[in-house]
């Protein structure tokens, strides 16, 4: 969603002077956005700070699209959203003005919205003080009273599911509103009457006792005050029937009013007493929760430290177990290493020993013939041939251990 | 579990074996260890049995005593020509196969082997002449087992003895292996061509050391008997005085090692039978002169052995000589001049060549392969190979499946296979016709299988998918055609 052309309309000055075309682009894109994000805060933003360029209507036509629980859910959104209900200089109550006009004036009639705008309404109109914002009458008879189609049927408050109270409080405002109102155009007359009809029995030249927060467009003549029997015209016999009857039913539902505003101020003083001990009990264990969490969140920091210090030492215990395996292996090895050593030199001495052995056997294998041999001379009678012999076998013998490597004439 | 630290050869000889190791912490840092008889020679390849006692004596205490102990003792020699003999003898009791005459000199060498060591003889590479049969072979085989070695190896004495000086030979193309020991000379002429050595031709006659011992013997006691009366004849005094036969044997093998590098040899006896003391002084012409006609054969032989391989003395590279009796003086001088010094060969230790060469192949096992196929005639005359030139000693099973095409004969009666090496029929070595009784099933087909064993045999196995496999025709063949891949050794 681009923003830009948003915020661009919106940041005219004299919004409710923008052309309708400003108007009309203004409302698509704003319900562009609806369509694309739903209402939410940025929405509710634009709508309110866009409503003299109609931003309401777009919101109820993206409204209208909806299904029954989802425009639960969108008034739900509106009513808790923050500028709603913050209220800032009665810019929720324009907002509500707005949508009223628009399920008035739409053939297709959405009960819920109505009953929404005419509930919410008479709250909305007055400040934090309980004080009528100024310009209410004006918005509500320029917003409401005359953008009504004229051909519009009005529904009856009956149909509306909501509290009489609320009702009564809405035709109130709509009788002081209609009371207020003294340009009076021909098509005017038509829709102040349309709403003395819609309001009716409420009359729009009753007394109403209504302080204004800041009234500085409604001039002082015609605030709603009693004025003094002497200053009133003398009035038409059927217009005092009629008047009578209405004083003396608001006369009624004033008193009853006033018992169950009494009523309801010691309920309040109760309910107060009550909550001022369950606020200092909410305080007492905000406190205590506040501590736990504190003591929480350091045995979770504990716990996080030390969760990292056991990772660390798994993985040095991990490190060191294969370094272990590593070494078992090393070991392992060497140890065939060695044992391998071990044979091969006992093959290496046995093979020296053996040598040895061999260089011995060899001289008396070689000297064995002569020794056989001298075997058979020793008994015999000395004589030239056995001397001969004798002679020559010692050479024999001499020459055999010369070979043998027996180095007898250089020692 | 310590890893071999020892890789043995053995030489089982005709007349004196000898075993051989490389032994090392690895293969790389080895030292060769020879192992014969107590004396450091090679160990007699005899084996002398008592009647009484059935007590073996093996290797040169049964030689040197053998006219002694003849009376007392059944006395063996030459066992490696006689292994495939069914001959079996009882000695004290016990029955006596050739394998098991065999598997004492086998014992005898691997006591030896491992005598005051922790080596632990399991495996071996045996050397054998070429031409060994397969059936001495597995003989062989079965003996050595007895004796606790496997034989894991057989290689023909000549490759052996290339091995063993290929450093020396490596640059030769044609080489003589002239090997000439105690019982035999074995003549053999190699090629090598493309890292593989072929057994060109061999030659060999069984006229060796001990057979000039004796001759040397018979002189000298026709010398002893000038002028003495009775005249008797070698053999009488062998008979009648073992003892001085034996001594007699001895000096006379004595004069022939100092012959060597003297020119004069005393034999002496005090007790010559009962002729008294006798002495006589042998020159070394005259014992030149004596064996002569020896040498001559010996000579013939090698000669002949280049001729059978299509060449002439100007074709070879190198005559290497191993073997006690190739270092005889008077062959020595012969070989020099007629073949000139620089062609002949002596390696250091003339006697343990074969037995390292062998050990060589235990450390560093070369192949077998066969440098001839093997194949059958298919019907419209071409070769078809079974086993493939190239194909390496011993190879897996191979299987095949024939189908049979239905001719212009009613019913297949009988399959003809002609199993030959070459497509050309001048080339055949052999042929082996074979007639296979076919059944005339329609689904019938002839299931093949053929192989080369451990012992360089070729066996085929044939028959129908519609016989019992006991009913399949089985043919061996040992006389392949190989050659011994040294590439890389």
């Amino acid at each position: 969603m681009d923003f830009a052309k948003l915020n661009e309309l919106n940041s005219m000055t004299k919004k409710s002077d923008a052309s309708q075309a400003k108007k009309n682009e203004f409302q698509n894109e704003l319900f562009t956005l609806l369509v694309e994000t739903g209402y939410d805060a940025i929405v509710e933003k634009y709508m309110f700070e866009g409503v003299s360029l109609g931003g309401v209507n777009a919101i109820y036509k993206y409204y209208i699209t909806k299904s029954p629980e989802e425009k639960n859910q969108i008034m739900s959104a509106i009513s808790t959203g923050a500028l709603f209900v913050q209220n800032t200089k009665g810019a929720a109550f324009r907002v509500l003005v707005d949508l009223l006009m628009n399920t008035l004036n739409d053939s297709e009639k959405d009960l819920a919205l109505l009953a929404f705008a005419i509930k919410n309404i008479p709250a909305k109109c007055k400040s934090k003080e309980n004080k009528l914002w100024g310009d209410a009458g004006k918005t509500i008879s320029k917003n409401l009273i005359f953008a009504l189609i004229l051909d519009t049927n009005l529904p009856a408050f009956e149909e509306l599911n909501i509290k009489e109270a609320f009702i009564k409080e809405f035709k109130s405002i709509i009788a002081y509103t209609l009371s207020t109102i003294d340009t009076q155009e021909p098509w005017q007359t038509s829709a102040i009457e349309k709403f003395e009809k819609w309001i009716k029995p409420v009359e729009r030249n009753i007394e109403v006792t209504m302080e204004t927060a800041q009234m500085p467009s409604i001039k002082e003549n015609k605030k709603a005050e009693v004025t003094p029997a002497s200053a009133i015209k003398p009035l038409k016999r059927n217009e005092l029937n009629d008047l009578s009857i209405t004083l003396k039913s608001i006369s009624d539902r004033l008193v009853a009013t006033a018992d169950q505003m009494q009523a309801t101020d010691k309920g309040v003083n109760t309910l107060n007493a009550k909550l001022s001990v369950v606020q200092s009990e909410y305080e007492a264990e905000k406190c205590k929760t506040s501590d736990l969490i504190d003591k929480v969140g350091q045995a979770q920091e504990e716990l996080k430290q030390a969760q990292s210090k056991n990772d660390s030492l798994s993985l040095e215990i991990f490190s060191l177990n294969d370094k272990l395996k590593i070494m078992e292996h090393e070991i392992s090895r060497l140890n065939e290493v060695i044992e391998r050593q071990e044979s091969v030199l006992s093959v290496y001495s046995a093979d020296k020993q053996n040598a040895q052995v061999e260089q011995l056997n060899i001289i008396a294998s070689k000297l064995r013939p002569e020794y056989l041999d001298f075997k058979n001379a020793i008994n015999m009678s000395m004589s030239l041939d056995l001397g001969e012999n004798l002679r020559q076998q010692l050479l024999s013998i001499f020459k055999i251990l010369s070979k043998c490597g027996v180095d007898i004439e250089r020692r | 579990m310590v890893e071999s630290f020892s890789w043995f050869g053995i030489d089982f000889g005709t007349t004196n074996s000898a075993a051989f190791s490389f032994t090392g912490t690895d293969k790389d840092h080895a030292n060769p260890i020879s192992y014969g008889d107590d004396e450091g020679r090679p160990f007699p390849s005899v084996v002398a049995i008592d009647k009484e006692t059935g007590e073996v004596i093996t290797g040169r205490a049964a030689k040197d005593q053998r006219n002694s102990i003849i009376r007392t003792h059944q006395y063996f020699s030459s066992i490696k020509s006689l292994i495939d003999s069914e001959k079996k003898e009882i000695i004290a009791g016990k029955e006596w196969s050739a394998e098991d005459i065999a598997a004492e000199i086998f014992k005898s060498l691997k006591e030896r082997m491992e005598r005051g060591s922790k080596n632990i003889v399991k495996d071996a590479v045996v050397a054998v002449p070429v031409g060994y049969t397969a059936r001495k072979k597995g003989h062989l085989r079965h003996a050595a087992a007895k004796a606790g070695i496997n034989i894991k190896m057989f290689i023909t004495e000549p490759t052996a003895a290339f091995c063993s000086n290929y450093l020396e030979l490596k640059s030769c193309r044609n080489v003589v292996v002239f090997d000439w020991g105690g019982g035999t000379l074995d003549v053999a002429v190699l090629r090598i061509e493309s890292g593989k050595v072929y057994e060109l031709a061999t030659e060999g006659m069984p006229v060796a050391g001990n057979d000039i011992d004796k001759k040397l013997a018979e002189k000298m006691h026709a010398k002893f008997m000038r002028g003495k009366s009775p005249v008797i004849s070698i053999e009488e005094l062998g008979a009648r005085e073992p003892e001085t036969m034996d001594l007699l044997m001895m000096k006379c093998e004595q004069a022939k090692c100092a012959f060597s590098d003297e020119d004069v040899a005393v034999i002496s006896l005090y007790k010559y039978g009962s002729y008294g003391s006798v002495r006589e002084s042998v020159d070394y012409d005259f014992f030149a002169l004596l064996l002569e006609p020896i040498i001559n054969d010996a000579i013939g032989c090698l000669d002949r052995a280049i001729q059978n391989a299509g060449m002439n003395i100007a074709n070879i590279d190198r005559i290497l000589c191993v073997g006690g009796s190739s270092q005889l003086r008077p062959l020595r001088e012969k070989l020099s001049e007629r073949y000139g010094e620089e062609l002949i060969y002596y390696p250091k230790s003339v006697m343990w060549n074969i037995a390292e060469g062998a050990a060589i192949n235990s450390t560093q096992p070369g192949n077998y392969t066969v440098s001839k196929p093997i194949g059958m005639i298919l019907s419209d005359g071409s070769f078809f190979p079974l086993i493939k030139s190239g194909q390496c000693i011993p190879c897996e099973e191979f299987h095949m499946t024939l189908g049979t095409v239905e001719g212009s004969e009613d019913d297949v009666k009988e399959a003809r296979f002609i199993f030959t090496d070459a497509e050309v029929a001048e080339d055949r070595s052999f042929e082996e016709n074979f007639i296979l009784p076919m059944r005339g099933f329609s689904d019938e087909v002839i299931m093949l299988s053929c192989y080369i064993d451990q012992d360089f045999i070729f066996k085929l196995k044939v028959g129908s998918n519609r016989m019992v496999e006991d009913a399949y025709r089985v043919w061996s063949y040992d006389k392949l055609k190989i050659c011994y891949q040294i590439e890389g050794k």
